[in-house]
């Protein structure tokens, strides 16, 4: 089991007047070659629950390990777990820093202290995995990119590392609908190397259409952890939370009070598809 | 890593100082200063430890909170001990071993500049733990108004005060994020010489820069759109007046920096009766 949660609480500045709970007593696992969704209004505690997975932020109280390594104990080997551990920060474009895009992508192998053969080999897979040009980008500056490119740029400087478990805050904020595609796409082709992934999202869409489960957060407690299709079941609890449904969901509650009943509520945007026509055939059958 | 620096952070408490006109507070702020350079004697700074208290204690301020203010400074506080205790060459040898020597007049001016130093950064942390950068910046603005008469621009500088001071927390939060990301991707701030230390915060700061003057030219374009124009008059949201508890409180800080006064010139030989007392 990668990650195995038990009893989390952290606490921001403890002790001051500005002390402020944002995870309360959170337990539970995330399985091998899981992708995990986490979803929750702003500032539920989504972003700090992830920088919990590779030991930025050290749990106030609670349990935490991955991949074997214990997080609670005092000293842990940092490099490793950074290794097996790639988070990608939201809007992580903002973190590019090298005049070229090879020596950025190249940032973190060089800090994992790899042979320099190893290194080059890294850095031209993950700018081709993120599905980028090595030869017209290696020698650019970051900054001349467009906004797109400068994101899977970002996130090749992540999986350079080649981390067997990935986690994505937000990856495709602010994106045009291509843009969005886009990176879905490239997170379901990096999944052969980082079998796990774990995402956060406020698109509800992207979520149920990729997500085996999906954890809900709010106000620092871990409501439910349920696979979409049950989840989005429950629509008063996602309306109160302030969340939306997905718009398969959507459609199929339109058809429904319309009296056509699906057999089962699709969360996936091709199984609705396939729901729909055969529904269409049946009636079909029917005249 | 950077919710260390708590040096001048407000704290958020209601007491009768948080309430006080921001320009009382600052006059009294520099009369309290004063009043620590006019200070050569040990009762001086014991009269200037009771008001010190008193404040604190009134402002309803957790004295860590002003103690740990000293903790940014107390690199500056204890080299400056050093020098002094090393480089007073007056008054009777009191220490000596090789090229060093240590006089009385050293360990005096020791403790002097020390205590000094420690009561000007205990006595300015309490304004900014008791007021907010906003209000600090009204009560400047107000007490520069005189300048106006040269042409002096009082309120651009205001507003370019306010904006600096708001954008410190943001960009704060903004190193902590890009520290964590770089971090995740292996950057090691916390190992190695100081040259290494210094080579490895050029993957923070060039995204900080680049992030500022990107917030800068936004901002910029948002205070255009608004016709933002500073030479106009203009109405304020706050306004500053004073009560009867800015009065006491001036009244207090005047009686007690007459009392430093008192004894550091021993004016009607009070200081004599004083040791007689004690």
């Amino acid at each position: 089991m990668p990650i195995n949660v038990e009893n989390l609480t952290f606490t921001y500045m403890p002790k001051t007047p500005y002390a402020k709970t944002a995870l309360d007593n959170i337990s539970f696992s995330i399985e091998d070659g899981e992708l995990f969704g986490i979803i929750g209004s702003t500032g539920s505690g989504k972003s700090t629950l992830i920088q919990h997975f590779n030991g930025l932020l050290r749990a106030t109280s609670g349990k935490i390990t991955v991949n074997g390594i214990d997080l609670s104990k005092k000293k842990f080997d940092y490099k490793t777990l950074r290794s097996e551990v790639g988070l990608v920060f939201q809007y992580p474009e903002y973190q590019l820093f090298d005049e070229t895009v090879k020596s950025d992508v190249a940032f973190g192998p060089k800090n994992l202290k790899l042979p320099q053969e190893e290194i080059d080999a890294r850095v031209r897979e993950a700018i081709e995995l993120v599905g980028l040009n090595y030869d017209e980008v290696a020698e650019k500056a970051p900054f001349d990119l467009s906004g797109g490119q400068k994101r899977r740029v970002a996130i090749a400087g992540v999986i350079a590392m080649r981390p067997k478990i990935l986690v994505l805050d937000e990856p495709s904020a602010g994106l045009d609908p291509k843009g969005k595609k886009e990176i879905l796409d490239l997170i379901q082709r990096l999944r052969d190397t980082s079998p796990t992934v774990i995402i956060i999202s406020h698109d509800m869409d992207e979520i149920a259409g990729i997500a085996d489960r999906i954890a809900v957060l709010d106000k620092g407690k871990l409501l439910h952890v349920l696979p979409p299709e049950k989840l989005f079941e429950m629509e008063d609890e996602i309306t109160r939370l302030g969340l939306d449904l997905p718009e398969t969901v959507k459609i199929y509650k339109a058809l429904k009070e319309r009296g056509i009943t699906l057999p089962r509520m699709p969360v996936r945007k091709t199984e609705l598809a396939k729901l729909i026509l055969d529904k269409y055939k049946e009636s079909k059958g029917a005249f | 890593m950077l919710s260390d620096v708590t040096f001048g952070q407000y704290y958020p408490v209601s007491s009768p100082v948080h309430k006080m006109d921001p320009r009382v507070k600052i006059l009294l702020s520099i009369l309290f200063i004063v009043a620590v350079f006019f200070v050569r004697t040990y009762s001086g700074y014991g009269v200037l430890l009771i008001l010190l208290l008193l404040s604190i204690i009134v402002a309803r301020v957790k004295i860590t909170a002003v103690l740990k203010s000293i903790k940014a400074l107390i690199f500056l506080i204890v080299i400056t001990a050093l020098l002094n205790l090393l480089f007073t060459k007056t008054g009777n040898l009191v220490w000596e071993w090789w090229i060093i020597s240590i006089t009385d007049d050293g360990i005096r001016l020791t403790v002097m500049m020390a205590l000094r130093l420690l009561f000007l950064v205990m006595g300015t942390s309490v304004l900014t733990l008791t007021t907010t950068p906003i209000e600090l910046t009204d009560g400047i603005e107000s007490l520069l108004t005189p300048l106006k008469l040269i042409r002096f621009p009082v309120h651009d500088l205001a507003i370019i005060m306010s904006i600096a001071l708001r954008f410190v927390p943001t960009l704060m939060e903004e190193t902590d994020k890009i520290i964590m990301a770089q971090k995740s991707r292996g950057a090691d701030f916390e190992s190695g010489n100081i040259f290494k230390r210094i080579r490895a915060l050029v993957p923070v700061i060039i995204p900080l820069f680049v992030s500022a003057f990107k917030r800068a030219e936004e901002l910029s374009y948002a205070m255009d759109a608004r016709c933002y124009n500073a030479s106009k008059k203009r109405t304020r949201y706050r306004k500053m007046s004073i009560h009867f508890r800015d009065i006491a409180a001036s009244l207090i800080y005047i009686a007690f920096f007459a009392g430093v006064l008192t004894f550091t010139y021993q004016w009607f030989d009070v200081g004599s009766v004083w040791w007689l007392v004690a």
